[in-house]
C-alpha cells in the first residue's frame, strides 16, 4: 500500500502536471493544429500537406487515437519526439517537424501542452507516408543533419523580457520556420533570420527594413487582432496562430514577443 | 461624417448594379479600392475600440459602410474578373470554389450586422467583441481567397 503510494508519488514528481487551458494556448502559439490537421478535416488527425523542395510532408495524426494517433504515446515520448525530435522507435523525425524551435520549450509549457493534447477528440485517421525521395528520409541523412543544424535542449529561464520575447519567437511560436530562408538543406539562415521565408509558407520580411513604420501598438494589434496598420486582416496560418495563440497570451507576453522582434538588427 | 458613410454606400450599391458594362480591369481595381476603404473603416473603428480615438459615435456609420458593402460583395466577383484576365489579387478560388466564397461573404456580412447592432447601443464593452468578430471573417476569407500581401 504505502510503496504503491510512493509510486504514484515518484511518477508525479517526474512528470509534471499540466494546466489544460493554457495547453490549449501553447497549440495555438506553435500552430500544432495547422499542420496536423486536413483542410476541412478533423483536427489534429493529420492529413495536412506541406508541399516543399523536398517533397510533400505531411503532418501525421497526434489525436489521442490508439490505433492512428498517440494514443498510446506515455509523457516521455512526446518529451523525446518535442526535446529530441526521437520518434518513440528511436527514429529521427525530419526537420518538417519544427522540433528544433521546440526543444527550447521549459518543463512545465511541454507539460501543459501535453496535457492539452490528451483532451482533444480520438479520431482514427491512418497517415500517409510522407512523398519525400528516400535520401531524406535516410537515418544517416537525419544523423547527420542533426549534428549540423540541432541543438537540443531546453532555454534557460528567461531573466527579462528580451529573453522572454526570445523564448516565445524562437521556441514554440517557431516563427523563422516561416520567416527566414532556408539553406540547400532546409535549415534556417541564421545570417538572413527573419528577413522573409520561402514557400510554400512564405512568411514576409519581418526586420526593420520592411517594419520601420510599425509602432509597437502596431505590432500588438497585429498580435491581438491579426490587423495591420493599414486596417487589413491576416489570413492563413498566421491568422490561425493570432486568434488561437498570441490574442490569448497574457500582455506581457505579447509586448516581450514584440520587444524581440523590434530588437532585431535591420 | 454620417452622411459620407452613406454616400459610400450608395456609390458601392451603384456601381454594383453596372457590372457587366464595365471593362475586366476596372471592376478588379474597383472592388480592390473598395476592400482598401474597408480596411480603413476598420482601422479607424480599432482606434475606437482600443480608446485611442473618442469617437463611438461614429461606429454605427463605420458600422453601417462596412454592412452595405457586405450586401453588395459578391456581385463586385464577376465571371472574367479573376487572375488568369486581369491583374488581381483575388484567387481563382473565388470562382471555383463559389460556395465556398459566398458562405465567407455571407459570414461577414452576418458579422457586420451584429456590429450595426451593438454600434447602436453605443455601449464599447458590446462593440468590441463585435468588432472582433467582424475581423475574424476578413482574415478567414482573406485565408483562402486572397493573394497575400507582400
Amino acid at each position: 500500500m504505502i510503496g504503491a503510494a510512493l509510486l504514484a508519488l515518484g511518477v508525479a514528481a517526474a512528470e509534471p502536471v499540466g494546466d489544460v487551458g493554457r495547453g490549449e494556448i501553447l497549440a495555438g502559439l506553435g500552430l500544432c493544429e495547422a499542420c496536423h490537421t486536413a483542410p476541412g478535416g478533423a483536427p489534429y488527425a493529420g492529413g495536412y500537406r506541406i508541399v516543399s523542395d523536398f517533397g510533400d510532408w505531411i503532418g501525421p495524426n497526434i489525436s489521442p487515437d490508439y490505433k492512428t494517433g498517440l494514443g498510446a504515446w506515455e509523457y516521455a515520448d512526446f518529451e523525446a519526439a518535442m526535446r529530441r525530435g526521437r520518434a518513440p522507435s528511436g527514429r529521427a523525425y525530419a526537420p518538417s517537424f519544427p522540433y528544433p524551435w521546440f526543444t527550447a520549450l521549459s518543463d512545465q509549457d511541454l507539460a501543459d501542452l501535453w496535457a492539452f493534447l490528451r483532451t482533444v477528440p480520438a479520431t482514427e485517421r491512418a497517415n500517409e507516408p510522407h512523398e519525400v525521395p528516400a535520401r531524406y528520409r535516410w537515418r544517416l541523412s537525419m544523423g547527420v543533419w542533426r549534428l549540423l543544424y540541432f541543438d537540443a535542449g531546453p532555454a534557460e529561464p528567461p531573466t527579462d523580457a528580451l529573453e522572454r520575447g526570445a523564448y516565445w519567437v524562437e521556441g514554440l511560436g517557431h516563427c523563422g520556420a516561416c520567416h527566414t530562408p532556408r539553406n540547400a538543406l532546409g535549415a534556417p539562415r541564421r545570417d538572413l533570420a527573419f528577413t522573409g521565408g520561402d514557400p510554400p509558407h512564405a512568411g514576409p520580411d519581418l526586420t526593420a527594413a520592411r517594419m520601420s513604420l510599425w509602432t509597437p501598438s502596431d505590432w500588438e494589434t497585429f498580435l491581438r487582432m491579426g490587423m495591420d496598420p493599414g486596417g487589413d486582416f491576416v489570413g492563413g496560418p498566421m491568422g490561425h496562430l493570432i486568434e488561437h495563440g498570441t490574442a490569448k497570451l497574457p500582455d506581457e507576453d505579447v509586448r516581450a514577443i514584440v520587444g524581440y522582434f523590434r530588437a532585431l538588427p535591420p | 461624417m454620417k452622411r459620407s458613410f452613406a454616400m459610400l454606400a450608395l456609390l458601392t450599391l451603384a456601381a454594383t448594379a453596372h457590372t457587366g458594362e464595365s471593362k475586366p480591369e476596372d471592376v478588379a481595381a474597383y472592388r480592390h479600392q473598395a476592400m482598401e476603404a474597408l480596411g480603413k473603416h476598420m482601422k479607424a473603428t480599432s482606434m475606437i475600440v482600443k480608446g485611442q480615438a473618442p469617437f463611438v459615435g461614429d461606429t454605427l456609420g463605420h458600422a453601417l459602410a462596412l454592412n452595405e458593402a457586405g450586401k453588395g460583395m459578391l456581385a463586385w466577383f464577376p465571371e472574367g474578373t479573376g487572375p488568369d484576365k486581369v491583374k488581381s489579387d483575388s484567387k481563382a478560388e473565388v470562382w471555383s470554389k463559389r460556395a465556398d466564397f459566398e458562405k465567407a461573404v455571407t459570414d461577414y456580412t452576418a458579422a457586420t450586422e451584429k456590429l450595426v447592432e451593438a454600434a447602436r447601443t453605443g455601449d464599447l464593452a458590446q462593440i468590441q467583441p463585435a468588432f472582433g468578430a467582424v475581423g475574424k471573417t476578413c482574415g478567414g476569407c482573406h485565408d483562402g481567397f486572397r493573394v497575400p500581401e507582400e
